[in-house]
Protein backbone atom coordinates (compact mmCIF):
# COMPACT_ATOMS: atom_id res chain seq x y z
CA UNK A 1 0.00 0.00 0.00
CA UNK A 2 1.49 3.58 -0.68
CA UNK A 3 2.61 5.45 1.96
CA UNK A 4 -0.62 7.91 1.61
CA UNK A 5 -2.97 5.50 2.14
CA UNK A 6 -1.67 4.06 4.73
CA UNK A 7 -1.83 7.49 6.40
CA UNK A 8 -5.74 7.76 5.19
CA UNK A 9 -6.04 3.84 6.18
CA UNK A 10 -4.61 5.12 10.14
CA UNK A 11 -6.38 8.10 9.96
CA UNK A 12 -9.66 6.59 9.27
CA UNK A 13 -9.17 3.72 11.76
CA UNK A 14 -8.15 6.84 14.53
CA UNK A 15 -11.82 7.96 13.92
CA UNK A 16 -13.31 5.11 16.10
CA UNK A 17 -10.80 5.42 19.08
CA UNK A 18 -12.85 7.79 21.35
CA UNK A 19 -16.22 7.92 23.61
CA UNK A 20 -15.78 5.17 25.70
CA UNK A 21 -17.50 5.20 28.71
CA UNK A 22 -16.12 5.90 32.14
CA UNK A 23 -17.86 4.48 35.01
CA UNK A 24 -20.36 7.07 35.60
CA UNK A 25 -21.85 6.59 38.97
CA UNK A 26 -22.21 9.63 39.93
CA UNK A 27 -25.28 9.97 37.56
CA UNK A 28 -28.20 8.08 38.41
CA UNK A 29 -27.39 4.75 37.62
CA UNK A 30 -31.10 4.06 37.60
CA UNK A 31 -32.53 5.90 35.24
CA UNK A 32 -32.44 3.41 32.46
CA UNK A 33 -34.71 1.42 35.06
CA UNK A 34 -37.38 4.14 33.81
CA UNK A 35 -39.25 4.76 30.54
CA UNK A 36 -39.39 8.27 30.64
CA UNK A 37 -39.85 9.35 26.78
CA UNK A 38 -37.09 11.78 25.76
CA UNK A 39 -37.68 15.04 23.85
CA UNK A 40 -37.32 15.26 20.03
CA UNK A 41 -34.31 17.12 20.21
CA UNK A 42 -32.82 14.97 23.11
CA UNK A 43 -33.50 11.87 20.80
CA UNK A 44 -31.68 13.75 17.34
CA UNK A 45 -29.01 14.39 19.53
CA UNK A 46 -28.68 10.64 20.67
CA UNK A 47 -29.12 9.59 16.52
CA UNK A 48 -25.89 12.07 15.87
CA UNK A 49 -23.99 10.32 18.17
CA UNK A 50 -25.41 7.18 16.49
CA UNK A 51 -24.83 8.09 13.58
CA UNK A 52 -21.12 9.22 14.10
CA UNK A 53 -20.11 6.08 15.90
CA UNK A 54 -21.43 4.51 12.57
CA UNK A 55 -19.36 6.34 10.85
CA UNK A 56 -16.70 5.78 12.95
CA UNK A 57 -17.15 1.87 12.86
CA UNK A 58 -17.38 1.59 8.53
CA UNK A 59 -13.73 2.55 8.60
CA UNK A 60 -12.39 -0.16 11.21
CA UNK A 61 -10.71 -2.40 8.44
CA UNK A 62 -9.07 0.36 7.20
CA UNK A 63 -6.04 -0.17 9.73
CA UNK A 64 -5.90 -3.86 8.97
CA UNK A 65 -4.24 -3.52 5.70
CA UNK A 66 -1.50 -2.51 8.13
CA UNK A 67 -0.52 -5.33 10.18
CA UNK A 68 -3.68 -7.77 10.44
CA UNK A 69 -2.16 -11.28 11.18
CA UNK A 70 -4.89 -13.08 12.00
CA UNK A 71 -7.62 -14.56 9.76
CA UNK A 72 -10.46 -14.26 12.87
CA UNK A 73 -9.18 -10.89 14.16
CA UNK A 74 -9.59 -9.87 10.10
CA UNK A 75 -13.58 -11.18 9.87
CA UNK A 76 -15.29 -9.82 12.88
CA UNK A 77 -13.26 -6.46 12.09
CA UNK A 78 -14.40 -6.51 8.33
CA UNK A 79 -17.98 -7.71 9.82
CA UNK A 80 -17.83 -4.27 11.73
CA UNK A 81 -16.78 -2.28 8.95
CA UNK A 82 -19.77 -3.69 7.39
CA UNK A 83 -22.26 -3.23 9.91
CA UNK A 84 -20.76 0.28 10.86
CA UNK A 85 -21.95 0.81 6.91
CA UNK A 86 -25.55 -0.47 7.44
CA UNK A 87 -26.34 1.07 10.20
CA UNK A 88 -25.25 4.99 8.58
CA UNK A 89 -27.21 3.90 5.65
CA UNK A 90 -30.29 2.52 8.17
CA UNK A 91 -29.80 6.18 10.22
CA UNK A 92 -30.27 8.44 6.73
CA UNK A 93 -33.26 6.36 5.69
CA UNK A 94 -34.66 6.95 9.02
CA UNK A 95 -33.88 10.84 8.67
CA UNK A 96 -35.27 11.01 5.18
CA UNK A 97 -38.64 8.58 6.53
CA UNK A 98 -38.97 10.90 9.71
CA UNK A 99 -38.83 14.93 9.31
CA UNK A 100 -38.34 15.37 12.98
CA UNK A 101 -35.39 13.17 13.03
CA UNK A 102 -31.95 14.99 12.83
CA UNK A 103 -28.71 12.88 12.72
CA UNK A 104 -26.17 16.11 12.10
CA UNK A 105 -25.94 17.71 15.14
CA UNK A 106 -22.99 18.14 17.55
CA UNK A 107 -24.50 17.75 21.01
CA UNK A 108 -20.93 17.01 22.95
CA UNK A 109 -19.79 19.98 25.01
CA UNK A 110 -16.42 21.56 23.44
CA UNK A 111 -14.03 19.78 26.41
CA UNK A 112 -15.55 16.58 25.43
CA UNK A 113 -14.18 16.89 22.55
CA UNK A 114 -11.33 18.25 22.72
CA UNK A 115 -11.01 15.19 25.50
CA UNK A 116 -12.07 12.54 22.71
CA UNK A 117 -9.63 13.89 20.14
CA UNK A 118 -7.03 13.29 22.37
CA UNK A 119 -7.21 9.92 23.30
CA UNK A 120 -8.12 9.51 19.52
CA UNK A 121 -4.91 11.18 18.85
CA UNK A 122 -2.57 9.20 21.28
CA UNK A 123 -3.91 5.72 19.89
CA UNK A 124 -3.09 7.08 16.46
CA UNK A 125 0.20 6.78 17.68
CA UNK A 126 0.18 3.71 19.52
CA UNK A 127 -1.54 2.04 15.97
CA UNK A 128 1.10 3.75 13.50
CA UNK A 129 2.95 1.54 11.05
CA UNK A 130 6.51 1.10 11.93
CA UNK A 131 6.39 2.72 14.82
CA UNK A 132 3.40 1.14 16.95
CA UNK A 133 2.38 -1.54 17.78
CA UNK A 134 2.03 -4.90 15.82
CA UNK A 135 1.68 -8.32 16.08
CA UNK A 136 -0.74 -9.63 19.09
CA UNK A 137 -0.22 -7.02 21.15
CA UNK A 138 -1.30 -4.79 18.18
CA UNK A 139 -4.64 -6.97 17.95
CA UNK A 140 -5.45 -7.00 21.57
CA UNK A 141 -5.53 -3.10 21.47
CA UNK A 142 -7.22 -2.97 18.52
CA UNK A 143 -9.86 -5.57 19.89
CA UNK A 144 -9.87 -3.94 22.95
CA UNK A 145 -10.69 -0.76 21.28
CA UNK A 146 -13.13 -2.28 19.47
CA UNK A 147 -14.95 -4.02 22.40
CA UNK A 148 -15.16 -0.44 24.22
CA UNK A 149 -16.87 1.06 20.81
CA UNK A 150 -19.25 -1.32 20.34
CA UNK A 151 -20.03 -1.61 24.59
CA UNK A 152 -20.61 1.96 24.15
CA UNK A 153 -22.67 2.07 21.16
CA UNK A 154 -24.80 -0.55 22.09
CA UNK A 155 -25.76 1.19 25.15
CA UNK A 156 -26.89 4.28 23.26
CA UNK A 157 -28.58 2.37 21.01
CA UNK A 158 -30.79 1.04 24.20
CA UNK A 159 -30.88 4.19 25.68
CA UNK A 160 -32.44 5.66 22.57
CA UNK A 161 -35.03 2.60 22.47
CA UNK A 162 -36.06 3.33 25.91
CA UNK A 163 -36.73 6.91 25.19
CA UNK A 164 -38.26 6.69 21.65
CA UNK A 165 -42.03 7.34 22.10
CA UNK A 166 -42.46 6.65 18.22
CA UNK A 167 -43.14 2.44 18.71
CA UNK A 168 -41.63 2.36 15.12
CA UNK A 169 -37.90 3.85 15.87
CA UNK A 170 -37.59 2.28 19.23
CA UNK A 171 -37.72 -0.95 17.57
CA UNK A 172 -35.38 0.04 14.97
CA UNK A 173 -33.23 0.71 17.76
CA UNK A 174 -33.71 -2.52 19.16
CA UNK A 175 -32.82 -4.47 16.33
CA UNK A 176 -29.93 -2.27 16.35
CA UNK A 177 -28.86 -2.95 19.70
CA UNK A 178 -29.21 -7.17 18.87
CA UNK A 179 -26.81 -6.57 15.74
CA UNK A 180 -23.90 -4.71 17.45
CA UNK A 181 -24.84 -6.91 20.90
CA UNK A 182 -23.65 -9.93 18.48
CA UNK A 183 -20.30 -8.15 17.21
CA UNK A 184 -19.58 -7.27 20.68
CA UNK A 185 -19.69 -10.94 21.85
CA UNK A 186 -17.58 -12.17 19.04
CA UNK A 187 -14.78 -9.38 19.82
CA UNK A 188 -14.93 -10.53 23.70
CA UNK A 189 -15.01 -14.08 22.71
CA UNK A 190 -11.57 -13.31 20.79
CA UNK A 191 -10.21 -11.08 23.58
CA UNK A 192 -10.52 -14.06 25.76
CA UNK A 193 -9.59 -17.18 23.80
CA UNK A 194 -6.44 -15.63 22.48
CA UNK A 195 -5.47 -12.61 24.27
CA UNK A 196 -6.22 -13.34 27.73
CA UNK A 197 -4.90 -16.03 29.97
CA UNK B 1 -22.66 52.71 60.77
CA UNK B 2 -21.10 53.10 57.22
CA UNK B 3 -17.56 52.41 58.89
CA UNK B 4 -19.14 49.15 60.01
CA UNK B 5 -20.73 47.91 57.22
CA UNK B 6 -17.37 48.79 55.12
CA UNK B 7 -15.46 46.77 57.73
CA UNK B 8 -17.89 43.98 57.54
CA UNK B 9 -17.25 43.82 54.04
CA UNK B 10 -13.44 44.00 54.06
CA UNK B 11 -13.63 41.28 56.25
CA UNK B 12 -15.80 38.49 54.69
CA UNK B 13 -14.08 39.36 51.55
CA UNK B 14 -11.14 38.44 52.80
CA UNK B 15 -12.51 35.60 54.60
CA UNK B 16 -13.55 34.49 51.45
CA UNK B 17 -10.23 34.96 49.72
CA UNK B 18 -8.78 33.16 52.22
CA UNK B 19 -10.75 30.25 51.29
CA UNK B 20 -9.09 29.95 47.80
CA UNK B 21 -5.29 29.01 46.63
CA UNK B 22 -5.49 31.76 44.22
CA UNK B 23 -7.12 35.17 44.24
CA UNK B 24 -10.29 35.53 42.31
CA UNK B 25 -8.75 38.40 40.21
CA UNK B 26 -5.86 36.04 39.29
CA UNK B 27 -8.32 34.64 36.99
CA UNK B 28 -7.36 35.75 33.38
CA UNK B 29 -9.46 34.13 31.41
CA UNK B 30 -12.67 34.82 29.75
CA UNK B 31 -16.48 34.36 30.43
CA UNK B 32 -16.63 32.09 27.23
CA UNK B 33 -13.35 30.28 28.41
CA UNK B 34 -14.32 30.24 31.86
CA UNK B 35 -17.50 28.03 30.81
CA UNK B 36 -15.72 25.80 28.34
CA UNK B 37 -13.49 25.06 31.24
CA UNK B 38 -16.27 25.18 34.01
CA UNK B 39 -18.37 22.22 31.70
CA UNK B 40 -14.44 20.43 31.98
CA UNK B 41 -14.04 20.40 35.34
CA UNK B 42 -17.60 19.46 35.81
CA UNK B 43 -17.26 16.27 34.12
CA UNK B 44 -13.74 15.65 35.43
CA UNK B 45 -15.19 15.41 39.10
CA UNK B 46 -17.89 13.27 38.43
CA UNK B 47 -15.72 10.74 36.77
CA UNK B 48 -13.03 11.48 39.58
CA UNK B 49 -16.33 10.57 41.84
CA UNK B 50 -17.55 7.68 40.09
CA UNK B 51 -14.46 6.05 39.52
CA UNK B 52 -14.10 5.89 43.36
CA UNK B 53 -17.67 4.89 44.10
CA UNK B 54 -16.99 2.17 41.61
CA UNK B 55 -14.37 0.98 43.80
CA UNK B 56 -16.15 1.39 47.32
CA UNK B 57 -19.15 -1.41 46.04
CA UNK B 58 -15.92 -3.99 45.11
CA UNK B 59 -14.55 -4.08 48.35
CA UNK B 60 -16.46 -7.38 48.97
CA UNK B 61 -14.83 -8.48 46.18
CA UNK B 62 -11.81 -10.79 46.98
CA UNK B 63 -8.53 -8.92 44.72
CA UNK B 64 -5.28 -10.18 44.74
CA UNK B 65 -2.29 -8.29 46.69
CA UNK B 66 -0.61 -6.87 43.54
CA UNK B 67 -4.34 -5.49 41.94
CA UNK B 68 -5.53 -4.64 45.60
CA UNK B 69 -1.77 -2.84 45.20
CA UNK B 70 -2.72 -0.63 41.98
CA UNK B 71 -6.09 -0.26 43.02
CA UNK B 72 -5.60 1.43 46.47
CA UNK B 73 -2.81 3.36 44.92
CA UNK B 74 -5.56 4.60 42.37
CA UNK B 75 -8.10 5.52 44.93
CA UNK B 76 -5.88 7.55 47.35
CA UNK B 77 -4.97 9.75 44.60
CA UNK B 78 -8.70 10.29 43.32
CA UNK B 79 -9.49 11.27 47.15
CA UNK B 80 -6.63 13.68 46.86
CA UNK B 81 -7.57 15.26 43.35
CA UNK B 82 -11.54 15.21 44.60
CA UNK B 83 -10.37 17.41 47.21
CA UNK B 84 -8.18 19.45 44.85
CA UNK B 85 -11.30 19.65 42.19
CA UNK B 86 -13.72 20.91 44.90
CA UNK B 87 -11.11 23.32 46.07
CA UNK B 88 -12.00 25.19 42.76
CA UNK B 89 -15.68 25.63 43.06
CA UNK B 90 -16.39 29.35 43.54
CA UNK B 91 -13.20 30.68 42.16
CA UNK B 92 -14.20 31.74 38.82
CA UNK B 93 -15.11 28.02 38.25
CA UNK B 94 -17.90 25.55 38.58
CA UNK B 95 -17.91 21.93 38.64
CA UNK B 96 -21.57 20.79 39.49
CA UNK B 97 -22.43 21.23 35.65
CA UNK B 98 -24.01 18.34 33.89
CA UNK B 99 -22.95 19.62 29.97
CA UNK B 100 -23.92 15.96 28.43
CA UNK B 101 -26.59 15.22 26.38
CA UNK B 102 -29.43 13.69 28.16
CA UNK B 103 -28.89 10.27 25.17
CA UNK B 104 -25.12 10.40 26.66
CA UNK B 105 -25.98 10.56 30.36
CA UNK B 106 -28.72 7.84 29.97
CA UNK B 107 -25.92 5.55 28.38
CA UNK B 108 -23.36 5.63 31.25
CA UNK B 109 -25.79 5.23 33.26
CA UNK B 110 -27.01 1.73 31.57
CA UNK B 111 -23.39 0.76 30.76
CA UNK B 112 -22.43 1.74 35.13
CA UNK B 113 -25.58 -0.17 35.99
CA UNK B 114 -24.68 -3.26 33.59
CA UNK B 115 -21.18 -3.20 34.60
CA UNK B 116 -21.73 -3.13 38.45
CA UNK B 117 -23.73 -6.17 38.58
CA UNK B 118 -21.15 -7.47 36.40
CA UNK B 119 -19.19 -7.07 39.52
CA UNK B 120 -22.07 -7.98 42.10
CA UNK B 121 -20.28 -10.22 44.85
CA UNK B 122 -21.84 -13.55 44.72
CA UNK B 123 -24.14 -13.46 41.48
CA UNK B 124 -21.17 -11.25 39.21
CA UNK B 125 -17.61 -12.31 37.59
CA UNK B 126 -15.36 -13.68 40.38
CA UNK B 127 -11.57 -14.74 40.58
CA UNK B 128 -9.25 -13.71 37.66
CA UNK B 129 -11.87 -12.96 35.69
CA UNK B 130 -13.68 -10.54 37.77
CA UNK B 131 -9.83 -9.09 38.34
CA UNK B 132 -8.88 -8.75 35.02
CA UNK B 133 -12.26 -6.94 33.98
CA UNK B 134 -12.21 -4.74 37.14
CA UNK B 135 -8.40 -3.72 35.76
CA UNK B 136 -9.19 -2.90 32.16
CA UNK B 137 -12.26 -1.18 33.39
CA UNK B 138 -10.29 1.07 35.59
CA UNK B 139 -7.18 1.67 33.52
CA UNK B 140 -9.92 2.60 30.73
CA UNK B 141 -11.39 5.25 33.21
CA UNK B 142 -7.91 6.65 34.23
CA UNK B 143 -7.28 6.91 30.58
CA UNK B 144 -10.41 9.30 29.98
CA UNK B 145 -9.38 11.11 33.41
CA UNK B 146 -6.21 11.63 31.69
CA UNK B 147 -7.33 13.29 28.61
CA UNK B 148 -9.52 15.38 30.23
CA UNK B 149 -7.05 16.44 32.76
CA UNK B 150 -4.56 16.79 29.48
CA UNK B 151 -7.32 19.38 27.53
CA UNK B 152 -8.01 21.14 30.77
CA UNK B 153 -4.25 22.13 30.58
CA UNK B 154 -4.42 23.22 27.44
CA UNK B 155 -6.67 25.10 26.96
CA UNK B 156 -6.10 27.03 31.33
CA UNK B 157 -3.94 30.13 31.09
CA UNK B 158 -0.83 30.09 33.05
CA UNK B 159 -1.52 29.68 37.02
CA UNK B 160 -2.51 27.34 39.43
CA UNK B 161 -5.23 25.32 37.86
CA UNK B 162 -2.96 24.63 35.18
CA UNK B 163 -0.55 23.42 37.56
CA UNK B 164 -3.13 21.34 38.98
CA UNK B 165 -4.39 19.58 35.86
CA UNK B 166 -0.70 19.03 34.54
CA UNK B 167 0.14 17.29 37.88
CA UNK B 168 -3.21 15.50 38.04
CA UNK B 169 -2.01 14.38 34.09
CA UNK B 170 1.40 13.00 35.15
CA UNK B 171 -0.47 11.35 38.46
CA UNK B 172 -3.33 9.68 36.37
CA UNK B 173 -1.03 8.39 33.70
CA UNK B 174 1.48 6.59 36.74
CA UNK B 175 -1.74 5.23 37.73
CA UNK B 176 -2.54 3.63 34.54
CA UNK B 177 0.97 2.51 33.39
CA UNK B 178 1.03 0.41 36.90
CA UNK B 179 -2.71 -1.06 35.97
CA UNK B 180 -1.50 -1.71 32.44
CA UNK B 181 1.71 -3.46 34.25
CA UNK B 182 -0.19 -5.79 36.40
CA UNK B 183 -2.57 -6.93 33.10
CA UNK B 184 0.64 -7.28 31.40
CA UNK B 185 1.99 -9.49 33.75
CA UNK B 186 -0.60 -11.55 35.02
CA UNK B 187 -4.08 -11.14 32.39
CA UNK B 188 -2.33 -10.96 28.96
CA UNK B 189 -0.97 -13.97 27.15
CA UNK B 190 1.60 -11.80 25.80
CA UNK B 191 3.09 -8.68 27.65
CA UNK B 192 3.81 -5.91 25.68
CA UNK B 193 6.55 -4.74 27.73
CA UNK B 194 8.80 -7.99 27.90
CA UNK B 195 11.45 -7.46 26.22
Amino acid sequence: MPPSLRLIAVLLLAFMLGGCSLLRLGDDASAGETRDFMTRQELSEGYSLLYSSAGSLRHADKGLYLKVESDALDRVVTDIAAYGAELRGEMERIERDYPAVEINLEPLPEMEQRRRTSARNERLKQFAPLIGLSGPVFERELLLTLSGVLNQTRYLTRALAEGEPEASLSEAMVIQERHIERLYERVVTLLETQHFR
Amino acid sequence: MGRLMAAGVWMLATAIVSLHPAPLWADTVDEATREMLSAGYSLLYADVSGLQKAHAGLILKQESDTTEAVVGDMVSYLKVLEGELRGLAGAGIRIDLNPLPEAERRTQALAARDRILSFAPVIGRAGEDFERTLLLTLAAGLNQLRHMALVLEGAEAPGERKQLMDRAATRLQDLQSGMEKVLNERFYTVNANAS
